[in-house]
C-alpha cells in the first residue's frame, strides 16, 4: 500500500489526545470537567510516552509503519512527537494556570505554594512535616561514592544543591516525593484549601539538610520505558515471567523528564548531565508537575454544580422483574446491555445467580481487567464454596494491571479455582462468560459476551455493549473457544463467533469485500464501523478499495486511525469522525448492509494488528431484530452528533462539525441516555398494559 | 432411561478427540466437542512404537479432557484406542500408562468394532430421517490416517467390509523410511498404493453395484461447508462439485488451506492427501455423488451402548447380516451353497427345537449359522483335512459385529462338523474359556447331525421335525428318495450330541 495515504499512528494517537485537551479547553465545560480532561490528557500522555515512544525506539530503521507523508525517519518522527507535545503541554498549563486555577479560587478552592502559603498555616505544615512527612522521606546524597539514584518512573522528585561549609565544592540530593497525596488538605472550615506536597517538602529542606546550607532546588519527574519484554516462548512459567518482568519495568530507561519552569540553569545542567534521558525530551513546566492526580479533586462534595449533570445508570426493564431467575429471562430472548447508560447490575447479578444457583454446574470467564473489589471475584469464589467447576482465564499482561492481576488470580486459584494464565504469545482480550447449567430438559449453556471487560468501575465511565443470550450455536462456540484458551482442543469451526487471531481479519475483509461485489453488481455497499483505532494496513486497503468501488464507509474512530477519508480517487466515500466526551467510547460495532439484511456484528477487536494478529478476540452477531434495530439507532444517535463529534479531514486533522443554520444540536451521549430512559419507562407502560382486566362495560361507567 | 451424562474419548492415529453426551429415553445431545492433535501414527507407523513424550503429551490430553468432563457432572467415561495405538509394539505399556496416571481404562479397538460403530452412527441418522436402503447395496467409506474402513451393505446388512491399510498418515511414513524424507512424488506413489489395496479389495467383495456412498473423516466433516455451505445431517456432494473443489485446492500450501477455506492447522497435513486418496475411491465406486453424514467413531459408540442393544430385533439383524457376509464369503470361495444353506436350515431347526436341551440363546445361534454355512469352506484348499483349513480360513476372515473371540468360536464349530471331536490338546479350542468350550461343543454336535442329513449334498431331506419322548429324541425327516448314506451319517455323527447331552438319538424317515 501507498504509504502516503497513511496516517503515522503516534501522529494520529497525538491528535486523540489533543481532542481529549480540547475538551478541557472547551468553555461550555463545567469547571470540574475541564480538570478531568487536563488530567485525562497527562496520564494518556505518560502511558504513550512509556509505551508507544519505547516502541518506536526499539523499532528497526526502516519499519514502513512509521513513514507516512510527512515523516520519513525514526528521527523525524521522534521529533515532530515532541514538538507537538510540547505545544499541547503548553496550552494545557496555559489552561490550566490562567483559568483553572483562577476559576477555582473564585469557588473557594485555593492551591498555595511555599512562597504564598498564609502564615496562619504554618503550624499545621510543621507538624504535617515533622510529624508524617519527615517520617517516611528518603533524601539520597550523590557523591563519588553514592551514584545518582534510580528513581521510580512517574514518581516525582525534589533535586537540591547544599553547600557544606568546609567544602568549595557544592553537594547534590535527591529527595523522591513519598507518594501519598499529591496536595495536602489545610485545616479549614470548607476544607478546600490545599498545598502542593512538594512545596511542604521545599519548605523544611533545612531540616533535612542539618549543618548545610541549601543553595537551591527543583521538581522533576522521570518516566521510563515500560514495555515488558517477556520472552514467554522460553518461560517456562508465564506468572514468574511476569513477575520477573514487573521487577525490570521499574529499572527501563529513562525516555522523558520533566522539570519545573522556575528551576535554575545549573540544577537543569546537573539533571541533563546525570540522566541519559531519550534525546531533546526534556520538558520544562509551567505548573505543578504531573496534573493527572487532580481527577481526585473533582471528587470533593459539595461542587457538583461545577460538574456535569448525572447521569444514574438506568436499570433495564427486563431486569427489573424479580419473578423469574435471569437464567428465565435469557432464555426467553437475547438481552442487550449498553454501558454506562444502563447499569451494570445485570452482569453482576449473572455472575451471583450462577454462584449460587444450585442447578448450575460450571462457570467459565474470561477476565483482562478488573476493580480491587469487584464483586464478580467476590462471587466467583462463591461458586467455588458453592461447588461449581470454575474455570477463569486471567490475562496477565493486561498492561498496568499485570501486578493487581498476578493477586488476585493468585487468590482465585488458591481458593480452588481453575485458573489459566493466558496464552503465550497472545493476550486474552475477549470478555465471555459461559454458565453451564442443568435443568430438566437437559444441559444448557448461557453466554455473556461483550466488548469490554467485567470492570464495575469502568462500566460506568465506558461506552461498552454486551450480549446475554441462552442460544445453542453461541453457547457452543463459547464453549469452544474456552477449550481452545484452556489447551483442550483445536479450533472448531465457528457457529456464530469469529475469533483472532484465527481468521478475524479474513472476516472483515470478507465482509468489505462483499459490499464492493454487491455495488459492482449494481446494489448499494455500506458500512458503519466504530471501533477505538483503525490502523491495520490491510483492513485500510481494503476500505480504500471499497470506497473506490462506490462502498459508503462512515467510520467513528474514537482514537488513532491511519486511514486518511476524502483522499481523491482513494478515499473519496469514506467519513471518518471521532467522539470525545464524558463518556469514553470504547464500543466496538461493525454495520455491513449486505443487501438490505443490515448485519451488526459487537466485538472486543478494533481494527488495529495487535488486535487481528496477538490477541484472542472475538466478534458477534447480533440476530434478534429488536436488537438489530436498537444498535442501528445508537449508531444514527452518534453519527447525528454535532456537539462532541469532530471530522477528520484529509490534512489529517481533526474539526468540530458546525451546525448548519438552524438544525438542532444534536449530543449523542446525552440524547442516547434520554431515549434509554424513555425506552425503559414505555416499556414499563406497556408491561402494566399486559395486565388489563376485561371489564363489563356498565362497570366501568361513572 | 434418566438423562445423564456421558464422555466419549477416542485415541486416533492424528489425535484424541472426545465428545461429551447428554443421554435422553430416545435421542442423545452433544454438549462439547474437543479434538486434539497428537501425532501417534507419526510414531506408531514409523518407529513402530509409542514414544514416552507422545505417551505424556496424551496423558496431559487426557487429564484436561477429565477436567472438563466434571464441568457437566459426567458420570462416565468411555475411552476408546484404534489404529495408531492397536498397531504399535507397545501399546500394552500406552495403555497402562494411561490408566495409571489418569484412571482411564482404553479399549482398544479391532477393525470391526470401529466400522460397526460408524455402521451404528448412520443407521441412527437413516432411522431418524426413516430413510431405509431397502433393496439397495450401498457402502460406508471411513477415511482415517492409518486405515480405510470399506463396508458394503444390502439394505440394513452388511456384506461385506474390510480394511484398507492406506491411511495418508500411515503411507507418509513408509515413503518417508524409503525416500529418506523426500516428500517428492508422494503423491504418485500413494496413488499406486491405493490402486494395488483397491484391486485385491475387488477381488474378494461381492460383486454388486453400489448406489450410494457414504464417507466419514475428520477432514472430511468440512467438507459440506466448504463446497455446499449444508448444514443438513446427511449432505450430498456431486461428483462434478467435488472435482471442481479438488482441482481447485489441490495445490494450495498449508497456509493457503489455513487461510483460504479455513482448514483447522492441525487438519492443513491430511486434507488434501484425504481428498486425493478419496477421488480414487469414488472413481472405484462409480457413483454420482455421496454423502458425508454429520457423525463421528463417538456417536457410534453412544449409540452402540445406548441405544442399538435395546433393540428387540436386534438378534435378527444380526443373523441376517451373518448370513448374508457367510453367503458372499462362500460364493468368493466357491463353496456348494446349496448344501451349505440345507445345513444352515437343518441344523437351526434342530438348534430351535432342542432349546429346553442346550440351553443356547440368539447370540449362539448367530455362531451356528455362520459355522454352518462355511463348515466346507476349507475344501478349497483341499479336501483332505478340510475341517482343519476351515478352521483357519474362518479365523482370518472379519464378521461384522462380531470380535476375535466370538470368530474363534465359530471357527471351532466348523472345523469339528467331522473327525475328531473337540479336545483340550486342540490349541484353538483350548484357547477358548470353559464357557465358550461348551458353546463349541455343543454347537458342533448339532452341526455334526446338520451336516450329516445332507452328506450326499444332493438335499434329500426336505424338513425335519423333532419329538421328544423320555430319554429319546426323534428326528422326523421328510425326504425325496433313499437317503442311505445321511443314515449311515447320522448314526456316526450323532455320537458326541448323545454325549454331551445324555439322550439317545433316533431318526424316522416319511417319504414325501
Amino acid at each position: 500500500m501507498n504509504n502516503k495515504n497513511i496516517f503515522n499512528r503516534e501522529l494520529s494517537w497525538i491528535e486523540f489526545n489533543y481532542r481529549v485537551l480540547e475538551e478541557a479547553l472547551d468553555e461550555k465545560q463545567p469547571l470540574f470537567e475541564k480538570i478531568k480532561f487536563l488530567s485525562i490528557f497527562s496520564s494518556n500522555l505518560d502511558e504513550f510516552i512509556m509505551i508507544r515512544v519505547a516502541r518506536i525506539l526499539k523499532s528497526p530503521e526502516n519499519d514502513y509503519s512509521i513513514i507516512d507523508k510527512t515523516i520519513n525517519s525514526l528521527e523525524a518522527l521522534l521529533k515532530t512527537i515532541k514538538n507537538k507535545i510540547s505545544s499541547h503541554i503548553e496550552m494545557q498549563y496555559k489552561c490550566f494556570n490562567n483559568e483553572i486555577l483562577p476559576k477555582l479560587e473564585k469557588t473557594g478552592i485555593i492551591f498555595y505554594n511555599k512562597n504564598n502559603l498564609p502564615k496562619e498555616y504554618l503550624n499545621f505544615i510543621n507538624d504535617f512535616f515533622i510529624k508524617k512527612l519527615f517520617l517516611i522521606i528518603t533524601p539520597m546524597a550523590i557523591d563519588k561514592s553514592r551514584p545518582f539514584p534510580s528513581l521510580l518512573s512517574k514518581s516525582l522528585n525534589i533535586l537540591v544543591k547544599l553547600k557544606d561549609a568546609k567544602k568549595e565544592e557544592p553537594l547534590y540530593a535527591v529527595i523522591p516525593v513519598p507518594s501519598i497525596e499529591r496536595f495536602i488538605q489545610l485545616p479549614d472550615k470548607a476544607n478546600t484549601k490545599f498545598i502542593y506536597i512538594e512545596d511542604i517538602m521545599k519548605m523544611f529542606l533545612h531540616e533535612v539538610f542539618k549543618g548545610y546550607q541549601i543553595v537551591d532546588s527543583c521538581t522533576f519527574r522521570i518516566t521510563r520505558d515500560a514495555e515488558l519484554t517477556i520472552e514467554e516462548e522460553d518461560a517456562a512459567d508465564i506468572l514468574s515471567a511476569i513477575e520477573d518482568q514487573l521487577k525490570q519495568r521499574a529499572r527501563g530507561n529513562v525516555l522523558r523528564v520533566e522539570i519545573e519552569k522556575e528551576a535554575n540553569r545549573d540544577l537543569i545542567n546537573y539533571l541533563n548531565e546525570k540522566i541519559d534521558y531519550l534525546k531533546d525530551y526534556f520538558f520544562s513546566i509551567d505548573g505543578p508537575l504531573d496534573l493527572s492526580p487532580f481527577i481526585k479533586l473533582t471528587n470533593l462534595k459539595g461542587y457538583e454544580n461545577l460538574k456535569n449533570e448525572p447521569f444514574d445508570p438506568v436499570t433495564p426493564i427486563w431486569f427489573q422483574d424479580k419473578k423469574r431467575t435471569i437464567f428465565d429471562i435469557i432464555k426467553e430472548k437475547d438481552r442487550l446491555l449498553h454501558l454506562p447508560f444502563e447499569s451494570f447490575e445485570p452482569v453482576v447479578k449473572f455472575i451471583e445467580a450462577a454462584s449460587s444457583d444450585p442447578k448450575v454446574l460450571a462457570i467459565k470467564m474470561t477476565l483482562y481487567r478488573t476493580s480491587g473489589h469487584s464483586p464478580i471475584i467476590k462471587a466467583l469464589k462463591n461458586a467455588i464454596e458453592n461447588k461449581k467447576q470454575v474455570t477463569v482465564l486471567v490475562e496477565l499482561k493486561a498492561r498496568f494491571d499485570e501486578e493487581r492481576n498476578i493477586t488476585w488470580a493468585k487468590l482465585l486459584e488458591e481458593a480452588g479455582c481453575h485458573v489459566v494464565y493466558g496464552l503465550v504469545g497472545l493476550k486474552i482480550h475477549c470478555k465471555m462468560t459461559l454458565v453451564v447449567r442443568d435443568e430438566e430438559d437437559g444441559i444448557k449453556q448461557y453466554v455473556h459476551l461483550s466488548t469490554g471487560n467485567y470492570n464495575d468501575n469502568t462500566a460506568k465511565l465506558y461506552t461498552d455493549i454486551s450480549l446475554f443470550t441462552a442460544k445453542q450455536s453461541f453457547g457452543r462456540d463459547v464453549s469452544a473457544i474456552f477449550n481452545l484458551l484452556t489447551g483442550y482442543s483445536e479450533p472448531p469451526r465457528w457457529n456464530k463467533l469469529v475469533c483472532a487471531p484465527l481468521d478475524l481479519r479474513t472476516f472483515f475483509i470478507e465482509r468489505i469485500e462483499i459490499e464492493i461485489k454487491n455495488v459492482k453488481n449494481g446494489g448499494k455497499g455500506k458500512i458503519i464501523a466504530k471501533l477505538n483505532s483503525l490502523i491495520d494496513p490491510k483492513i485500510i486497503e481494503t476500505l480504500y478499495n471499497a470506497s473506490k468501488s462506490g462502498v459508503e464507509i462512515i467510520l467513528i474512530v474514537r482514537g488513532m486511525c491511519s486511514l486518511i477519508p476524502d483522499i481523491k480517487e482513494v478515499s473519496e466515500n469514506i467519513k471518518v469522525i471521532s467522539i470525545v466526551d464524558r463518556f469514553l467510547e470504547h464500543s466496538r460495532i461493525y454495520y455491513f448492509y449486505n443487501s438490505g439484511e443490515e448485519d451488526i456484528f459487537l466485538a472486543s477487536a478494533d481494527w488495529m494488528e495487535r488486535n487481528l494478529d496477538s490477541r484472542v478476540e472475538t466478534l458477534f452477531p447480533i440476530d434478534d431484530t429488536e436488537l438489530k434495530s436498537e444498535l442501528i439507532l445508537y449508531l444514527k444517535y452518534l453519527l447525528d452528533d454535532n456537539q462532541k463529534s469532530r471530522i477528520l479531514k484529509n490534512n489529517c486533522e481533526y474539526e468540530k462539525i458546525k451546525i448548519k443554520g438552524n438544525a438542532k444540536k444534536a449530543h449523542a451521549q446525552i440524547d442516547y441516555y434520554k431515549h434509554i430512559l424513555e425506552k425503559n419507562k414505555i416499556r414499563s407502560d406497556t408491561n402494566h398494559s399486559l395486565f388489563i382486566p376485561e371489564m363489563n362495560p356498565e362497570e366501568e361507567k361513572i | 432411561m434418566q438423562k445423564t451424562v456421558v464422555g466419549i474419548i477416542d485415541i486416533g492415529s492424528s489425535s484424541i478427540k472426545m465428545n461429551i453426551y447428554e443421554l435422553f429415553e430416545d435421542h442423545y445431545v452433544i454438549l462439547e466437542s474437543l479434538r486434539q492433535h497428537v501425532r501417534l501414527g507419526n510414531d506408531s507407523f514409523y518407529e513402530g512404537k509409542i514414544s514416552r513424550k507422545t505417551i505424556n503429551e496424551c496423558i496431559a490430553i487426557l487429564n484436561r479432557y477429565k477436567k472438563l468432563c466434571k464441568d457437566y457432572n459426567t458420570k462416565y467415561i468411555k475411552t476408546v484406542a484404534t489404529t495408531a495405538v492397536r498397531e504399535a509394539e507397545n501399546s500394552d505399556i500406552f495403555i497402562d500408562s494411561i490408566y495409571r496416571h489418569t484412571d482411564l481404562e482404553i479399549e482398544l479397538l479391532g477393525v470391526q468394532n470401529e466400522s460397526e460403530y460408524i455402521f451404528s452412527a448412520i443407521m441412527n441418522i437413516l432411522n431418524k430421517k426413516k430413510i431405509t436402503h431397502e433393496n439397495e447395496n450401498w457402502a460406508i467409506v471411513e477415511i482415517s490416517a492409518g486405515n480405510i474402513e470399506i463396508t458394503l451393505l444390502e439394505g440394513n446388512c452388511i456384506l461385506y467390509s474390510r480394511s484398507l491399510p492406506v491411511g495418508f498418515l500411515k503411507i507418509m511414513q513408509i515413503y518417508r523410511k524409503m525416500f529418506e524424507y523426500s516428500e517428492e512424488n508422494f503423491f504418485n506413489f500413494y496413488t499406486v498404493m491405493i490402486t494395488n489395496e483397491l484391486k485385491n479389495f475387488k477381488r474378494s467383495m461381492p460383486i454388486i453395484k453400489i448406489n450410494k456412498l457414504y464417507v466419514v473423516g475428520t477432514e472430511f466433516s468440512l467438507l459440506p461447508l466448504i463446497i455446499n455451505a449444508s448444514e443438513s445431517d446427511l449432505p450430498a456432494i456431486t461428483k462434478l462439485n467435488f472435482n471442481k473443489f479438488y482441482s481447485k485446492i489441490k495445490d494450495y500450501t498449508e497456509e493457503q488451506l489455513f487461510h483460504k477455506i479455513k482448514i483447522s492447522h492441525d487438519l492443513t497435513e491430511s486434507f488434501i492427501p484425504a481428498l486425493h486418496l478419496f477421488t480414487i475411491i469414488f472413481d472405484f465406486f462409480k457413483c454420482n455423488n455421496f454423502i458425508i453424514p454429520k457423525i463421528s467413531l463417538t456417536d457410534g459408540i453412544v449409540n452402540y451402548i445406548y441405544y442399538v442393544q435395546e433393540e428387540k430385533d436386534y438378534y435378527v439383524k444380526l443373523e441376517k447380516q451373518l448370513k448374508i457376509n457367510a453367503i458372499n464369503i462362500g460364493r468368493s470361495l466357491k463353496f456348494d451353497e446349496k448344501h451349505a444353506v440345507k445345513v444352515m436350515d437343518i441344523a437351526v431347526k434342530l438348534f430351535n427345537e432342542t432349546r429346553e436341551i442346550h440351553r443356547l440363546g440368539e447370540l449362539e445361534k448367530c455362531y451356528l449359522i455362520v459355522a454352518s454355512l462355511l463348515h466346507d469352506i476349507g475344501s478349497s484348499i483341499s479336501y483332505r483335512s478340510h475341517h482343519k483349513h476351515t478352521l483357519y480360513i474362518i479365523k482370518a476372515l472379519n464378521f461384522f459385529s462380531l470380535n476375535s473371540n466370538q470368530i474363534n468360536i465359530i471357527a471351532n464349530i466348523a472345523r469339528y462338523h467331522r473327525k475328531s471331536s473337540p479336545k483340550n490338546s486342540h490349541p484353538d479350542y483350548t484357547a477358548l474359556s470353559l464357557h465358550d468350550k461348551m458353546i463349541v461343543l455343543k454347537l458342533s454336535s448339532i452341526l455334526r447331525i446338520a451336516d450329516s442329513l445332507d452328506n450326499t449334498h444332493l438335499q434329500l431331506i426336505n424338513e425335519i421335525n423333532i419329538e421328544t419322548a423320555g430319554n429319546y429324541l426323534l428326528i422326523i425327516s421328510s425326504v425325496k428318495d433313499n437317503y442311505l448314506s445321511e443314515f449311515f451319517s447320522f448314526e456316526y455323527k450323532k455320537q458326541l450330541f448323545e454325549e454331551i447331552f445324555g439322550l439317545h438319538l433316533e431318526i424316522k424317515k416319511v417319504i414325501k
